[in-house]
């Protein structure tokens, strides 16, 4: 038996919506997976995994315990319409997904079996993928996009995460950097700030040498101005490649030179 | 669905109250006139009986929940429960000397029957061969259980198919 609970806006436990034999959601082919690790980005098939998940902090008691639908109240038509996301418990695996506008639909409807239109009865669309699904027996929690998980699993996006005011203007005065034309810290946008927390880390494991090298490396490839052992930063384009140089994204093909940047790396054992 | 069930449940709990007055009162049906009065009284019982075995065909067609053996910490026998609100369902409806005040000690009783969720205690149930649990689960949720399953040790016995009657109380069809 498969159960379709629900989380309801500002509500903490979640509802029981329904039980069905038929399963809500089908298990995708999950072969093609990778770690979650922010600089990589998903192919179309692809899904970020995260192991041992029963040990993080988004894991609550509802994971741990064996699931019993008899714990869940049954839901009632006022909090359906307040549906945040579903859960269906199909065996071991759990499938969440968020309910956005597209899926709620409110606007007027008729079955094709059945030819009347029906006003004021909302329905639920349920997608062929689910947003996440939780593995029960491997303990591994699988998903496409961090902020979709997010809005299921509180304080996941902390596994990529911007950074903070103090560390943004800690980084923007860095002394290999120069900031012109009044560019700081306030003019830092959301993907460069979640750039600058990955990057500060990679920073931090380079010696002497090493950052000499590396800035030697960035200037083969980027046209950031570099006055003074420092580069010249005066837009988020300019600070985008000089993160992308700390981390070495720039590289040249073996035949034909290509110059190319990596928008997207995954380390190969 | 669910609600008219429910509505059906509390009137098979309560239904006796009308049954013990109507044979202190020894109405007989009228086509039994000639009969010993024992027949009609045996028509008068057997009509919640029959409404109880009813409701067994019903409860199929409720939704599905189930509660795992690991679940359970807490089992207490609630078979004998229903004694004292019976007995003083009982004593009320032989209080009652006339067809109106019945009328309405038993709407009242009724409606907070209903009301009260909690009590859906048929003794007709034990009848057929039903047992009243009330069992605490690892969330520390107390439900109201009515199964055929003998319980003893918590973490014994689990259940799969059981029908929910409303949040705090199911029926195992197993």
């Amino acid at each position: 038996m498969n159960y379709l609970l629900a989380k309801v806006k500002r509500k903490t436990n979640l509802f029981r919506v329904l039980s069905t034999q038929q399963n809500i959601f089908n298990l995708p082919v999950l072969d093609d997976c990778l770690a979650y690790n922010p600089a990589t980005l998903l192919d179309e098939e692809q899904w970020y995994t995260l192991a041992d998940f029963s040990d993080s902090q988004y894991c609550t008691d509802f994971f741990k315990n064996d699931f019993d639908s008899v714990n869940h109240i049954q839901i009632t038509n006022d909090d359906a319409s307040k549906m945040s996301y579903l859960c269906s418990v199909q065996n071991s695996n759990y499938f969440f997904q968020v309910i956005n506008s597209s899926l709620l639909i409110r606007r007027k409807w008729f079955a094709l079996d059945e030819l009347s239109i029906e006003a004021d009865r909302p329905i639920v669309t349920i997608n062929n993928d689910a947003d996440a699904i939780y593995d029960k027996v491997n303990d591994v929690l699988y998903f496409k996009k961090l902020s979709t998980a997010n809005s299921i699993f509180k304080g996941i996006d902390q596994l990529y995460r911007e950074a903070t005011n103090v560390e943004t203007e800690t980084f923007l005065q860095s002394d290999f950097l120069r900031m012109m034309n009044n560019f700081d810290s306030n003019a830092v946008k959301v993907p460069n700030r979640k750039r600058i927390a990955l990057v500060m880390d990679t920073l931090n494991g380079y010696n002497d040498q090493q950052r000499t090298d590396i800035f030697t490396y960035m200037q083969g490839y980027i046209q950031v101005p570099f006055v003074n052992n420092a580069f010249e930063i005066e837009t988020e384009e300019h600070l985008k490649h000089i993160l992308y140089g700390i981390e070495q994204r720039f590289y040249t093909t073996q035949l034909g030179n290509e110059r190319r940047i990596a928008n997207s790396i995954i380390t190969i054992a | 669905m669910n609600f008219l069930y429910r509505l059906f449940l509390a009137f098979n709990s309560t239904y006796l109250i009308v049954v013990v007055y109507l044979i202190k009162g020894d109405y007989r049906f009228n086509v039994l006139e000639n009969y010993s009065h024992y027949f009609s009284w045996l028509v008068f019982i057997l009509i919640p009986i029959l409404c109880t075995a009813i409701s067994f065909l019903i409860v199929k067609r409720l939704s599905t929940d189930s509660l795992s053996a690991q679940s359970i910490t807490e089992i207490e026998l609630a078979n004998n429960s229903f004694l004292p609100t019976y007995l003083g369902y009982f004593f009320v409806s032989l209080g009652v000397n006339d067809t109106p005040t019945l009328i309405v000690v038993f709407l009242i009783i009724y409606i907070f029957t209903f009301l009260s969720q909690t009590l859906y205690f048929n003794p007709l149930f034990l009848l057929f061969g039903y047992h009243f649990y009330f069992l605490k689960t690892t969330n520390n949720i107390k439900v109201f259980m009515i199964t055929k399953k003998q319980l003893k040790r918590p973490g014994d016995d689990g259940f799969q198919s059981l029908k929910r009657i409303n949040d705090y109380t199911f029926i195992d069809t197993e």
